[in-house]
């Protein structure tokens, strides 16, 4: 008995110490190197953005903020490691579109849930995906490819960078939906070898980011129909919105923490995010990587992350794509 | 005249102390990396990229650049010395590079893959250098049918892989094919054969597969075995090709060079394929096809040559229309735009000190190549003299920290480690590997692309025969596969 009553003070006193532990950690976050986790490889939209925040968010927390990338499985790979992650906050992730709402619908095997096992921190902004033709083809507006592939069905084709489940691809398949017409998808696994087929005339169009379509429409050698959000350098380029199509799809890049993380480190986090996002050095540094950055707060992003998830949803079901 | 100017332009940037610090700092990491088994240029490329963030754009291009034929240069080293390819396009460097090491001639075989590599990536470099905007327009003819039929083409080219056996030889493709079809199908994103696990949704990594069944498999089978050891410490023949051996490659080297190049400007075809292709050519028009696989020069100079004029074939599509034509070259784009350029139809006229100081900068690296390597033969051939219980534990060890390196994943050592075992056991029975890896590297790419054909044409085969360039290649893949069955039935005689 006495052993008991011994083992029992023991546990008691270890739980007591351990508690006060776990408030010192929550007080002076952050002690050790935080690693932001990526789910994409290097030199990508995600990676780019996550490595110039890196900088400022580290002179915010005072430690340094490492970018690790975990690509694999259309961000679900690197994605599902974070969530799996002891939810301390060194512990972060990198998540856009395709990560945290597109994987979720098309992969049958996606072990975390966006909505809930995932905190927002930080909001990047948004990358322009457009909708572009060849500059020499009679095109001058998506109506008149619209009206042509009515008329002449078969003839139209799309080049889909990004894959299936590229917010790209969806808001084509949305376009499709809406107008009713037949235009074919051509599925390619990245924006650039989408741009080849258009370039050679090979598809009619296709539909994928500015920083892969932007130098072909300044040159002049494609010319841009419609754009998710406007871009700034490219005033006369319309925004679906503009065009007639309200809902549309963005590629947002976001940053999140395990769902479980204490209250404390979750406002400290969110602070130094905040802080290192409304930095003019790194704003200017993402505009030139093809953002347009956008401050928003966490419910912001949640309420952003579930219309989306809603319209995609929709979109999956009308176009009878995924799983 | 202009590109005289022009290049002289690029040279007065190349030379600067800091940049010519930074290519040969380059070079000598992609050597390395490419020496070390798994860790291929993609790996270094990735690993560096960030550090490169805080340099000025134009040094940092060129060290990369400088990493990037480092690591093709360096690949083809344990091909021949350990008959582990340093990356997967040095896979067919294995046949004859490695048999030409046990027969004693190492020192000739790492010298003609060194000079091979330097004629072929000083070819390309010209190459770029005189046509890269009339060569771009070359990589946009190619639309889905045309990759199409260029892949059913070179998936033919398996039949002249085969050494002893073409039943063993199909079986291996046919394996290959299945491992290909694993993961997630981009046309529909359904995942298949993944049995429920995650990590199979990108479907089986190459690298890590190339790592098992050469190098693990190698290390395995020398468990136990002495043969090398007394090949190797009894005769080393030479550190450097002979006469003979220039001739006998200068024209494989030349042709490799060609086919590499312009398999280089079509993106996406990859440093591999070009390889097997170049190999399969040089065997079925040499008068002695049935040496090749026992040790000749040919069969090291050509593909050598080729992925070395691959490799600066993908910066054409890459500098001049902004189109990545490989992983690496994908990252490379990714840091041009960190940087603020946009690789593009504007790169030449907006960023010149870019375009020409980079093109200036490979011609240095080159010659940096050949002198860093050609001191390094007699060296290398040295190691051959290592017992092998020191040497093997140490390959075991880059193996498996080169494929967990790749993507931070555990699970590309367990594939590495599986496919070992089951390298072992093809070596045990007399299955030969490379068809493997060539149909295992096409599958997927034939598959996507005849979807892709399908969609654009609706379902019609018409497309692939009325298209010229398509055409072609589906006549040359008949002609390949025909030609040894009609001179057999013909001539009633073996092929």
């Amino acid at each position: 008995m006495k052993k008991i009553c011994a083992l029992g003070l023991v546990t008691v006193f270890m739980l007591l110490g351990g508690i006060s532990l776990l408030q010192a950690q929550e007080s002076d976050f952050p002690k050790n190197p935080v690693e932001l986790i990526v789910p994409f490889p290097p030199g990508g939209t995600a990676d780019v953005a996550a490595r110039i925040v890196s900088d400022y968010l580290s002179k915010e927390l005072k430690v340094s903020v490492v970018v690790v990338n975990k690509p694999g499985a259309s961000g679900s790979t690197g994605t599902q490691a974070v969530a799996k992650a002891k939810p301390d906050g060194y512990t972060l992730v990198t998540g856009n579109a395709a990560s945290l709402v597109n994987a979720y619908l098309f992969l049958s095997n996606v072990p975390y849930d966006a909505q809930k096992d995932f905190v927002p921190l930080g909001y990047v902004g948004e990358s322009p995906s457009l909708v572009v033709v060849l500059a020499s083809s009679p095109y001058n507006t998506l109506e008149e490819v619209v009206a042509y592939a009515k008329k002449n069905p078969g003839k139209v084709s799309y080049a889909a960078g990004g894959g299936i489940s590229a917010v790209s691809t969806l808001n084509m398949e949305l376009i499709k939906i809406k107008t009713g017409t037949d235009i074919a998808r051509v599925i390619y696994e990245g924006g650039a070898p989408a741009l080849t087929s258009v370039l050679g005339g090979h598809v009619t169009m296709t539909a994928a980011g500015f920083p892969t379509l932007g130098q072909h429409i300044k040159a002049g050698t494609l010319r841009a129909l419609v754009t998710t959000i406007k871009v700034p350098e490219m005033p006369e380029v319309r925004s679906y919105t503009e065009a007639g199509f309200p809902e549309v799809l963005l590629n947002w890049t976001g940053f999140f923490a395990p769902a479980k993380i204490p209250p404390a480190v979750n406002k400290k986090l969110v602070e130094a995010f905040d802080k290192a996002l409304k930095n003019p050095e790194a704003i200017d540094k993402l505009k030139k990587v093809g953002y347009v950055p956008e401050i928003k707060k966490p419910s912001d992003i949640s309420e952003l992350m579930k219309q989306q998830f809603q319209l995609v949803s929709k979109i999956v079901k009308d176009a009878k794509l995924g799983k | 005249m202009e590109y005289g100017s022009n290049l002289i332009y690029g040279l007065s940037i190349a030379v600067q102390p800091a940049n010519l610090l930074f290519c040969l700092l380059g070079v000598l990491i992609g050597t390395l990396v490419g020496v070390l088994p798994g860790l291929g240029a993609n790996a270094a490329l990735s690993l560096l990229l960030p550090i490169t963030f805080k340099l000025p754009p134009v040094s940092a291009v060129i060290m990369l650049a400088g990493i990037y034929y480092g690591a093709s240069y360096g690949g083809s080293t344990t091909s021949i010395l350990v008959n582990i390819p340093g990356e997967a396009a040095s896979v067919i460097t294995c046949l004859d590079g490695h048999q030409m090491a046990l027969k004693g001639r190492a020192g000739p075989a790492l010298g003609i893959a060194a000079f091979g590599s330097f004629i072929a990536g000083t070819f390309g470099v010209i190459m770029l250098m005189l046509m890269a905007p009339t060569l771009a327009g070359f990589a946009l003819k190619f639309g889905p049918p045309e990759y199409c039929s260029l892949m059913a083409m070179s998936l033919c080219l398996v039949t002249y892989l085969a050494g002893e056996s073409m039943l063993k030889s199909l079986i291996m493709a046919g394996i290959g094919l299945f491992l290909g079809v694993v993961g997630m199908d981009s046309q529909t994103g359904k995942v298949r054969f993944d049995y429920g696990i995650p990590y199979f949704t990108d479907g089986i990594p190459l690298v890590p597969v190339v790592m098992g069944l050469f190098g693990i498999s190698e290390v395995l089978k020398d468990i136990g075995s002495h043969e090398r050891q007394s090949v190797l410490a009894s005769r080393i023949k030479g550190f450097l090709p002979n006469l003979q051996d220039w001739k006998d490659s200068a024209f494989p080297m030349v042709r490799g060079s060609l086919i590499g190049f312009f398999m280089g400007l079509i993106p996406g075809i990859g440093l591999t394929t070009p390889t097997f292709i170049a190999y399969g050519i040089e065997k079925k028009i040499s008068r002695h096809p049935e040496k090749f696989g026992t040790g000749v020069i040919e069969g090291v100079a050509s593909p050598e040559a080729c992925n070395n004029a691959t490799a600066s074939g993908f910066f054409i599509p890459l500098l001049s229309l902004g189109i990545p034509g490989s992983a690496a070259m994908a990252l490379f784009l990714g840091a041009l735009m960190i940087y603020g350029l946009e690789p593009g139809p504007l790169l030449i006229k907006n960023h010149p000190d870019v375009f020409w100081g980079v093109v200036a900068s490979m011609y240095l690296g080159n010659v940096m190549l050949l002198i860093l390597n050609l001191p390094l033969i007699p060296l290398w051939v040295r190691v051959l003299k290592i017992p092998t219980s020191f040497l093997f534990p140490w390959i075991l060890l880059f193996c498996i920290i080169g494929s967990y390196s790749l993507n931070n994943r555990a699970g590309d050592v367990v594939v590495m480690i599986t496919c070992g075992v089951i390298g072992y056991l093809f070596r045990k029975f007399r299955y030969e590997i490379p068809p493997l890896i060539l149909a295992f590297v096409l599958g997927p790419m034939l598959e996507m692309e005849m979807r892709r054909s399908l969609s654009l044409s609706r379902g019609s085969f018409s497309i692939f025969f009325t298209r010229p360039i398509s055409v072609l290649f589906t006549l040359i893949a008949l002609a390949v596969l025909l030609t040894p069955l009609i001179r057999k039935t013909v001539f009633n005689r073996k092929p």
